[in-house]
């Protein structure tokens, strides 16, 4: 479970990690991240799914998702968090699913592992 | 393309594959049996490696200070692999493993390999497949490989099983001369941190601990040093202070007395793991389930049980 950019509201991917962890889920916290980060976590704890709370800057989780996506093929990738239409938009070219809810826009991606 | 076999992944970690070494972290956590082939294929390797323990209560700033040492251990040592306990749910069976969020950007890429593991059911401050996962981290060629337990209290010392040195980390205000000398945490450790040592009671702390410390004899001074590590104060003299204790232990035969007790205490566990893999394969078998059901009936006493159990072990595998 990570975060990309750079805002300080950990209260979502908090929830969402004790949630997991409530339903029997070992969740690996690695907190604020960059983008290698990220990768080298999703490689050497050898996780089945990733988990992304995006604020900010889309940039860095779609960087995220291509170079996860690179060495991982097929690992599930889930992401939320507040998301400017644009960049919705951006991420629905990757093949992401957007849900809206509210006055924030949801996003949910699990492609089918191979 | 099916799943690589164990032996295949095996032999790429051993190469250098960090994904199938990762890969085989996870097979030894889900499976005794994987446990058990790693712990054969590799049997007869020299344990070289030095693996240094880090060990205190929750909060103290262990992987902090995991953080801080890893620019000083891979200046001395190249690479440094970490092993990072957090507890697991006794309710749910998920954990949540924080050590991670204390360790990122140390910006030492390749030369860093940190893997985190639920202790799942463990209740010696370690998982199970910790030392499994130390021959395995030798055997891919990490020569030192910093292990960190999750928060313990006083008596969860498996560290002391495995590490070469333990090291054992508290904060100001841990206690006070009775807490020093109570028996376990303190006389486990081979160096001591008073970490967030700006706090108030630093000096109380350090004077009740070495008033314990003084008493134990050790062949080697234990010394115990003060760290700030979110600023990186004193992590530095510490990892001096670790080096002269492992150059002073190997000088008067310590390290070797270590490593012999330790290797009889894994020789022990892995023998008592064995039975318990028996006794759990008994309890789930047709026969030991109807025995069991029996006993609990009060139709059997548990001395014939408990014969009936050693009569089958050998055929249950």
């Amino acid at each position: 479970m990570a975060k990309t950019g750079l805002d300080g509201h950990w209260r979502g991917p908090t929830i969402v990690a004790r949630a997991l962890r409530d339903a029997g889920f070992e969740v690996i916290m690695i907190g604020m991240a960059n983008t290698d980060d990220i990768v080298t976590s999703a490689v050497d704890e050898d996780v089945d799914l990733v988990g992304l709370n995006i604020g900010g800057h889309i940039d860095v989780a779609i960087r995220s998702i291509e170079n996860v996506q690179a060495v991982r093929p097929g690992l599930p990738i889930f992401a939320g968090g507040t998301i400017p239409p644009h960049a919705a938009k951006q991420l629905e070219a990757l093949g992401v699913e957007v849900y809206l809810s509210a006055q924030n826009i949801c996003i949910l991606w699990m492609p089918q592992s191979s | 393309m099916g799943e690589p076999t164990t032996q295949t992944l095996l032999k790429s970690a051993v190469e250098g594959e960090r994904s199938s070494l990762a890969r085989l972290l996870s097979k030894i956590e889900r499976d005794s049996k994987v446990e058990n082939e790693i712990r054969t294929s590799l049997a007869g390797g020299q344990a070289t490696s030095l693996v240094i323990g880090i060990t205190g209560p929750p909060g103290a700033g262990k992987s902090t200070l995991i953080s801080a040492l890893l620019s000083h251990t891979t200046a001395s040592y190249e690479k440094t692999a970490v092993l990072a306990v957090d507890p697991s749910s006794p309710f749910s069976g998920g954990a949540l493993l924080g050590d991670r969020v204390r360790m990122q950007s140390h910006g030492l890429g390749d030369r860093v390999f940190i893997r985190s593991m639920a202790s799942r059911g463990e209740s010696g401050g370690l998982a199970r497949a910790t030392s499994t996962a130390i021959q395995l981290l030798e055997a891919c060629g990490w020569p030192l490989i910093l292990l960190e337990t999750l928060g313990i209290g006083q008596v969860e010392l498996e560290v002391m099983d495995l590490a070469t040195v333990v090291t054992v980390i508290l904060n100001p205000g841990w206690g006070d001369t009775f807490q020093a000398n109570k028996a376990g945490l303190t006389e486990a450790g081979d160096v001591f941190v008073i970490n967030k040592a700006d706090k108030d009671g630093a000096q109380q702390t350090r004077a009740d601990l070495q008033d314990s410390l003084s008493l134990m004899h050790s062949p080697v001074p234990i010394q115990i040093f003060d760290t700030i590590a979110v600023k990186q104060d004193g992590v530095e003299s510490l990892w001096q202070g670790i080096k002269d204790y492992l150059k002073d232990a190997q000088a008067v035969g310590l390290i070797e007395q270590k490593l012999l007790s330790r290797r009889r205490r894994l020789l022990m566990r892995i023998l008592q793991r064995d039975f318990d893999d028996r006794i759990s394969a008994y309890w789930r078998s047709d026969r030991g389930g109807n025995q069991v059901l029996s006993t609990l009936a009060g139709d059997l006493t548990i001395e014939a049980l408990r014969n009936d159990l050693f009569a089958h072990m050998t055929k249950l595998d």
